[in-house]
């Protein structure tokens, strides 16, 4: 076991630094350049070398990216173009909400996503079912920022029942209800992207378990429907749904670019979009990697909890 | 939006409140103090300084908190701010040779940590603009002062080697820094010390209280701000809200009071709001398709005059964006001071467009394309994606243009592609965007003189030694009269012989909440310039 | 010898299609789950008037006019836009955009992940060590945000529409196919064919793929309606197809100012993807019951 996650761990480290590599070349690859976002249009020549140079985007792209390299091995990330911070200040200002978010909007997906896993594996009545699958597929049928823009209209344009926007009222001390009052509508629209695929991962796994034996022997032992459902089925139903979500997680952030947008949410999708068209490449880079290290995190945790929910399975 | 160059000031504001009444009666109404307001941004702003950032937001936010020397009002006219006089050639501030400016400065005016401000303070702004290792954006005009002078602590000279007729917009967007903080800081440190994030301390009406990343900015009232008795508002929160519609949503449930900058499109969603005015104002800077000159078929001048009547201004200004812009013709806005009515008013004319492809040699080919030889007229348009009264407007110049056998193909691209690649290195047919403009007619020579004179943003590559001529001469001296009768020449030369094509002056809508009293939006200027007089009245 | 195990294949057949002839054929079992068939239905309709556009469209799909923003009325029956273009005739276009792009991307996806998939796991050994390792980094490299990085200097027509998405989707698919090859190498009939000579590539296309072809479709149809989406998701941040070439994204994006004056501009092309992607998931879904039930997608 022990060897096992030093294997994986030692494997990581070329996947990262190749993903690394093509990265910060698709960034550099890009026309233009940081330095016509910060030169003014009517900047002679001398300005724009001044500028490159301080950037350090005058250099060679192999050079600029063994400094890059270099950098990151000793835990710095350099400073941001567009805010002239650290580039960890800047994703600390960003990192938890986006965090938050994810977090409320696993747990609401996955409230949702079971429930509607089981009742459609289970039933036998079809309009039950069709129901169900007509549910569950109608949020992800939506685009992600039609579906904000229709919340938001309807919800707290029109009943004024949810904040149009942001994370916390402004001017207020931090509060748990008026945080939970602004995750509502965020937290659904990005829940809808994940309950159709999660609750479908629920009821075919829950489909195939059963029909296995120990399931046929606990309803032969007279166990009411429920229990067996529940009980037995239920809990080793949920085993590859746990490596889904280990694996779905990172696009997350990714799939939270248009959510925080559309929200006013203060997270990293956003930070991504903005740094993108500022050509910010330190921040850039910085959370292309977190979200990088998330997924071969996500991956490598859910071969985990494979392991530790069903021991069958020998990790080596 | 990061090409809003540096919005400098413009030359003329037309103030066209939409519901005049509600917004002109409280004149006689009392301001009162006390009270918050939100405004809400459409993009995060970041170094809160004029020459080390690019974004409109980031100068409207440092005006909140800091203070230049003069101001532009909402009638375009220059303002005392921390001078006690707006330098002119009749109160001598300006010499007779417009090469020596002369500000004196305001007496008792303390920064905010009750430092007082002084002319050591101007000359330290000034050596920083010009340090080779502070990322300052660009420093044209600035290049041109040859010396600073402080005579005593209230009194600044600035000496040029040659005219620039736009020093005094530089000087009404250059906020100042405080030489007692940052005076000690190394330069190349310098631009990412913690003043340029919170202006701490400013010269400003509002002191900086908190900044959330991505979500809001706070600001309160500074007791000591030099206008006793202003402002008159306790807080100002600014939001950050990146999406149109959600912007849209907050300013009808009242989550913001007042937004900057809005465009056409929104408008008719927000007329519909009874909490909710409207002030649009007229802007100098158009939309324009920029030419490249040097393509051979666009260095034929019947071609270009063929683009220019080959569309329908009047249809896009008054139907397709309900008139609430202007058609454009040439670079002058008709509000300049220079402008001259003499000039070709391009009417959509199809008849005489055929006719000139005709002579020009281009035929209509089978595919309804014009052709001469192996040259067809078709183009590729570099755009940058964003708005609907940009895409609106091109849409329909490029149907128009194809009734007519020329064909533009619309290729999206980024800012950085367009300023830094495309644009300065001729690597494109045509380009749609507009262009922001100085105050001062000066700015067209930029547009239209020849590469031996080193134009920065004649991104045409247009070359006409006769128009050269009359350009120069006229930045070269003072008199506004021979002035403004050199530029009626110029002005009337480019449309006769169109570098480029104008289309429409663009607008900007201000939506204000009506609790929201005594805002008054500066085309040209910032928004937030007289934020010491806004009031709210409940 | 060899003349009459070509006419004896039944020790070839794969086991899944043994148990398939103890039930319904996968036809019966598709036909009976309605929400499939209408979701067929569905599809088939929006495909035909796509593919006809051109005949059936009463308007130019980008002539302009000034009669903008109108509403529905007998010259134009679902009104016009606002520049005055047929509402009717740009919506039949954009779903022909948007069901190229997605049909196209999806196949683009599907084709690379099957090769790199099919490479990988029949190879085995260093080979899908490599490859394995490729897909995890095209794993950990998101997706939506080096979209936009890459739209942002290419081209944005359809090709490139279709190249970017195809080119970033094809990881999570790969995955999966490779480890059917690992399984199904293993297999009794793969075994078999090797040992009467048949050669890797044979072996490869006429024995394991086809019985890889259940999750392929599966894979493949989701994969369309994740293309129709990904590209609303762009056209929303700026960079989908562009107008005045109209798909169904860039309608919707576009008809955002319009959503309090003009709902119209905004409901019918919402409606459409909408539409367009629940009746392609619902087929997913009826063609994964059909062929196999107890499969995992």
């Amino acid at each position: 076991m022990q060897r096992y996650l030093l294997r994986r761990v030692l494997l990581a480290v070329p996947t990262l630094l190749v993903t690394s590599m093509i990265l910060f070349g698709i960034l550099h690859l890009a026309p233009g350049g940081p330095v016509a976002i910060y030169a003014s249009p009517d900047a002679g020549p001398e300005d724009l070398a001044r500028i490159a140079r301080l950037l350090g985007t005058d250099q060679p792209i192999p050079v600029q990216y063994m400094k890059w390299l270099g950098g990151v091995l000793r835990g710095e990330w350099g400073s941001s173009f567009r805010y002239r911070e650290p580039v960890t200040t800047v994703l600390i200002g960003r990192l938890p909400n986006t965090l938050q978010l994810m977090l409320a909007a696993m747990v609401l997906a996955f409230a949702v996503a079971v429930p509607f896993g089981v009742i459609s594996a289970v039933s036998r009545r079809r309009w039950v079912q069709y129901q169900a699958s007509i549910a569950s597929m109608l949020g992800v049928s939506i685009p992600t920022f039609w579906l904000g823009m229709m919340i938001l209209l309807v919800f707290s344009v029109r009943l004024r029942w949810l904040p149009s926007g942001g994370m916390a009222t402004i001017g207020i001390d931090f509060s748990l209800t008026d945080r939970l009052h602004h995750l509502v509508g965020p937290a659904m629209v990005l829940a809808t992207l994940y309950i159709a695929s999660w609750s479908r991962y629920v009821r075919s796994s829950l489909l195939e378990v059963i029909h296995q034996d120990y399931i046929r022997t606990a309803r032969a032992k007279g166990l009411a429907e429920r229990r067996v459902v529940f009980r037995h089925a239920l809990r080793n139903a949920l085993l590859p749904l746990v490596t889904l979500i280990g694996l779905q997680a990172p696009t997350l952030v990714g799939g939270a670019i248009i959510t925080e947008t559309v929200f006013a949410w203060p997270g990293m999708g956003r930070l991504l979009a903005e740094s993108l068209t500022s050509r910010d490449y330190p921040v850039l880079m910085a959370s292309f990697m977190i979200m990088a290290v998330l997924t071969v995190s996500g991956n490598l945790l859910a071969d985990l909890a494979y392991g530790w929910i069903d021991p069958r399975i020998r990790l080596e | 939006m990061w090409k809003h160059r540096v919005k400098l000031a413009s030359t003329v504001l037309i103030a066209l409140a939409l519901v005049a009444t509600q917004f002109l009666a409280p004149a006689e109404a009392q301001p009162r103090r006390g009270g918050q307001v939100t405004i809400g941004l459409h993009q995060e702003p970041d170094r809160l300084w004029g020459p080390i950032t690019g974004l409109v937001v980031s100068y409207e936010l440092a005006l909140l908190l800091n203070e230049p020397l003069i101001k532009i009002n909402e009638k375009l006219e220059y303002i005392p701010a921390l001078a006690t006089e707006v330098p002119t050639l009749r109160n001598g501030g300006v010499s007779s040779d417009g090469l020596t400016f002369t500000f004196k400065l305001r007496r008792g005016v303390r920064w905010q940590d009750g430092t007082p401000f002084t002319s050591k303070d101007v000359k330290f702004t000034y050596d920083v603009l010009m340090d080779p290792e502070v990322p300052v954006r660009g420093r044209v005009g600035w290049n041109q002062v040859s010396r600073v002078d402080l005579p005593d602590d209230h009194t600044v000279v600035f000496r040029f080697r040659t005219i620039d007729a736009a020093f005094l917009d530089r000087v009404a967007t250059m906020t100042l820094l405080p030489s007692h903080v940052l005076g000690g800081v190394p330069a190349k440190d310098l631009a990412g010390h913690r003043w340029f994030r919170s202006n701490t301390p400013g010269l400003g009406p509002f002191r900086f209280v908190e900044w959330r990343p991505g979500s809001h900015i706070l600001v309160e009232r500074n007791p000591d701000y030099y206008v006793s008795g202003q402002p008159y508002l306790d807080r100002i929160v600014i939001k950050i809200i990146t999406d149109a519609t959600t912007l849209t949503n907050q300013l009808e449930t009242g989550d913001v009071d007042i937004r900057f900058r809005m465009l056409g499109d929104q408008v008719p969603a927000i007329q519909r709001m009874a909490q909710i005015q409207i002030v649009t104002t007229h802007s100098t800077s158009p939309w324009i398709i920029w030419v490249n000159n040097r393509d051979p078929r666009l260095a034929d001048r019947r071609v270009r005059l063929a683009l220019n009547y080959g569309f329908d201004r009047r249809a896009i200004a008054n139907t397709l964006l309900r008139g609430l812009v202007q058609p454009a013709y040439a670079l002058i806005p008709p509000t300049s001071w220079a402008y001259s009515d003499d000039i070709i008013k391009y009417e959509y004319d199809p008849a005489r467009t055929r006719q000139l492809l005709d002579e020009a040699g281009y035929t209509m080919g089978r595919d309804l394309v014009r052709a001469k030889g192996d040259q067809r007229l078709s183009f590729e348009l570099l755009n940058i994606a964003g708005e609907v009264e940009r895409i609106q407007i091109l849409s329909y110049v490029q149907s128009q243009w194809k009734g007519l056998g020329i064909d533009v193909r619309i290729r999206n691209v980024d800012v950085a592609t367009m300023w830094g690649f495309a644009l300065p290195r001729g690597q494109y047919d045509m380009a749609y965007s507009f262009t922001g403009r100085l105050v001062d007619p000066a700015d067209l020579a930029q547009h239209y003189l020849c590469a031996d004179h080193k134009p920065t943003t004649n991104w045409g590559r247009y070359c006409n030694p006769k128009l050269d001529e009359i350009l120069l001469k006229a930045q070269s001296i003072m008199d506004p009269r021979a002035r403004k009768s050199l530029y009626a020449e110029a002005l009337k030369m480019t449309t006769e012989d169109p570098a480029y094509v104008f289309i429409a002056w663009r607008a900007d809508h201000t939506p204000i909440n009506r609790r929201l009293q005594g805002v008054k939006p500066a085309q040209g200027y910032y928004e937030t310039w007289n934020t010491a007089e806004w009031w709210v009245t409940r | 010898m060899t003349e009459a195990l070509r006419h004896q294949p039944a020790p070839l057949t794969p086991p899944v299609a043994e148990t398939v002839r103890r039930h319904p054929g996968p036809w019966s079992r598709f036909v009976r789950n309605r929400l499939a068939v209408s979701g067929a239905v569905v599809l088939t309709i929006l495909g035909v008037v796509a593919l006809l556009a051109p005949v059936l469209a009463p308007y130019e799909p980008k002539a302009v006019s000034l009669e903008i923003l109108s509403p529905p009325s007998g010259k134009y029956w679902l009104g016009t836009d606002d520049v005055g273009r047929d509402l009717l005739t740009r919506l039949m276009y954009a779903a022909r955009v948007s069901l190229t792009v997605g049909f196209t991307a999806a196949i683009l996806t599907v084709l690379l992940a099957v090769t790199v998939g099919a490479i990988a796991g029949y190879a085995g050994g260093a080979v899908d060590a490599l490859i394995s390792a490729a897909i995890n980094i095209k794993l950990a490299i998101p997706i939506l945000p080096l979209a936009l990085v890459l739209a942002s200097f290419l081209e944005t027509n359809l090709l490139f529409i279709v190249l970017i998405i195809g080119l970033l989707s094809w990881g999570g698919v790969a995955r999966i196919i490779r480890a059917e090859f690992l399984s199904l190498k293993e297999r009794e009939f793969t075994l078999a064919a090797l040992a009467i000579g048949a050669g890797h590539g044979r072996i490869v296309v006429r024995h394991i793929l086809p019985n890889t072809l259940p999750p392929i479709i599966v894979a493949a149809t989701l994969q369309v309606a994740n293309s129709i989406l990904l590209e609303s998701a762009l056209s929303y941040l700026g960079f989908g197809i562009q107008p005045p070439e109209a798909s169904l994204g860039n309608m919707l994006q576009n008809a955002q100012v319009y959503l309090r004056t003009v709902p119209a501009l905004a409901v019918f092309p919402g409606a459409l993807i909408s539409m367009t992607v629940i009746s392609i998931n619902f087929v997913g879904d009826g063609l994964r019951d059909a062929l196999d039930p107890r499969l995992r997608l």
